[in-house]
C-alpha cells in the first residue's frame, strides 16, 4: 500500500476491484496512525478538488474574480451594485457575480466544493458572519439582516485554506489565508 | 494459552463483509466517516487475526498527518453505527415505512459538507428527500424513531451473537459494540435503553 492509492480511493478514482482490495486492506490495517493519515490525505484531496472547480469554472470567472479584487483593492470607494453591473458589462459579460444584492436578498452564487464565507459590516464597521466558512453546495440567497445601515457593506470570501467551520475576521484573515474577497455596499435608494 | 483464531475463509469473509459496508457508509454519507469507524473499531479488527496488517508498512508524509483534523471521538459512534446498519442490514428492520425513509434521508444520504454534524440532521430543511416529509421537523422526528429501531435491532443482533458462544461470533459483537455505546445516544438524540454499552 502506499500514500498515492490511498489518495485515489479517497477520490474514489480506482476501479471497482482495486477499490475493494483497498478498501479490504484498510479494514485489516490497525496502525493507529492509520485514521489520521486518511484524515490528512482526505482533506488534502477536498482541498485540490476546490481548487479544481474554480479552474474548472472558467476563465471568465476568474478573471472577474481578479478584476472584482483588483478595483477593490484599488479604490477607496466600494461600487454599488448598479455601478458593478457596469463595470462587468464592460469587462466582457454575461456577467455573473459571485454576490448580488437585491432589495433584502443576497443571491450567492459560488461554485459546488468551494469553500467560503459571508459578513456584512454595518455602517459602524462592525462586523456580522451570514454564513460559513463552509464548503459551497451551489448557488444560494441569504437574507439580509435589518437595521445595518444604508452604508453595510457585504463581504465574500473564497479559498481553499478557508478554515470550515471556524469563525473568521471579516477582510484581513481572509487576505492573510490567500482568499479572494468580493465586495458590494448596499446605498441608498 | 492460545488467543482464539478465525479459520482463513471465515477472515475473509470477514473482510470482505466489513470493506463492502466501508464503501458503501462512505457512498451513502460522508468521506470522514471512512477513518472516524477505522479509528472506532481498532481494537476489535486487530482481533481478526492473520488478517490483520498491524502497520502502515510505509513512512505517512509529515504533510498529510498535519492536515488531519485529530480526533474527533464523539463522532466515531456516528461512523461505528452507520457501517453497522449497513453491514447488518438494519435499516431493513425499521419497518414504519416513513421512519425509514426518515432515516435514510437524514443519515444515509450523500452530504457534501462532509464535516460536522456529518449528516443533514442539522439542516434538515436542505436534505434532498425533505419535500416527502410534511416538515423538516417531521423528517427530524421520523428520522429519530427510524435510528431508534436500527439500534435496537443491532443489540439484538449483538445479543444473539453472544449467546452463540463461539469465537466468531464473539468478534462480530465486537464489532457492533462501538455502534451502540452510549455516545450514540446523545448523538441520536435517543432516549436512555437499559442494554446501552459504557
Amino acid at each position: 500500500m502506499d500514500e498515492m492509492t490511498l489518495r485515489r480511493w479517497a477520490l474514489g478514482t480506482l476501479p471497482s476491484q482495486e477499490r475493494r482490495d483497498v478498501s479490504r486492506w484498510l479494514v485489516r490495517c490497525t496502525d493507529p496512525a492509520l485514521p489520521a493519515l486518511l484524515h490528512g490525505i482526505l482533506q488534502d484531496a477536498r482541498d485540490e478538488q476546490a481548487d479544481a472547480v474554480l479552474r474548472r469554472r472558467g476563465p471568465l470567472w476568474t478573471r472577474l474574480a481578479d478584476a472584482w479584487q483588483q478595483l477593490i483593492d484599488d479604490s477607496t470607494a466600494f461600487l454599488s451594485s448598479g455601478q458593478a453591473a457596469i463595470a462587468l458589462a464592460e469587462a466582457g459579460g454575461p456577467p455573473p457575480p459571485p454576490l448580488q444584492l437585491a432589495a433584502d436578498r443576497l443571491h450567492v452564487s459560488v461554485p459546488s466544493g468551494v469553500r467560503f464565507a459571508l459578513y456584512v459590516t454595518d455602517d459602524n464597521g462592525r462586523a456580522e458572519t451570514l454564513c460559513g466558512p463552509e464548503e459551497s453546495t451551489g448557488d444560494r440567497v441569504v437574507g439580509v439582516p435589518r437595521g445595518l445601515g444604508a452604508r453595510a457593506t457585504f463581504w465574500l470570501v473564497w479559498g481553499a485554506q478557508l478554515p470550515v467551520g471556524e469563525p473568521l475576521d471579516v477582510v484581513g484573515s481572509a487576505r492573510g489565508q490567500g482568499a479572494s474577497v468580493f465586495a458590494v455596499r448596499q446605498v441608498e435608494p | 494459552m492460545q488467543a482464539p483464531k478465525l479459520t482463513p475463509p471465515q477472515a475473509d469473509a470477514l473482510v470482505d463483509e466489513l470493506a463492502a459496508a466501508l464503501e458503501e457508509m462512505v457512498a451513502r454519507s460522508c468521506a470522514d466517516m471512512a477513518p472516524l469507524w477505522l479509528d472506532a473499531t481498532r481494537s476489535a479488527r486487530a482481533l481478526i487475526g492473520d488478517d490483520a496488517v498491524p502497520e502502515l508498512g510505509f513512512v505517512p508524509s509529515p504533510r498529510f498527518m498535519a492536515l488531519s483534523k485529530g480526533a474527533r471521538s464523539r463522532y466515531r459512534a456516528l461512523a461505528a453505527w452507520r457501517h453497522a446498519v449497513l453491514w447488518q442490514r438494519a435499516h431493513v428492520s425499521v419497518a414504519d415505512a416513513e421512519f425509514h425513509d426518515a432515516m435514510e434521508v437524514v443519515y444515509f444520504t450523500a452530504y457534501p459538507d462532509n464535516a460536522p454534524p456529518y449528516s443533514w440532521s442539522q439542516s434538515a430543511a436542505k436534505a434532498p428527500g425533505v419535500e416527502r416529509f410534511e416538515s423538516p421537523t417531521t423528517l427530524k422526528n421520523h428520522a429519530k424513531e427510524g435510528c431508534w429501531h436500527s439500534v435496537d435491532a443491532l443489540l439484538r443482533r449483538k445479543a444473539a451473537l453472544l449467546a452463540r458462544q463461539d469465537w466468531e461470533s464473539e468478534l462480530r459483537s465486537r464489532l457492533l459494540r462501538p455502534a451502540t455505546r452510549r455516545s450514540l445516544r446523545e448523538l441520536l438524540k435517543l432516549e436512555s435503553h437499559p442494554h446501552w454499552e459504557r
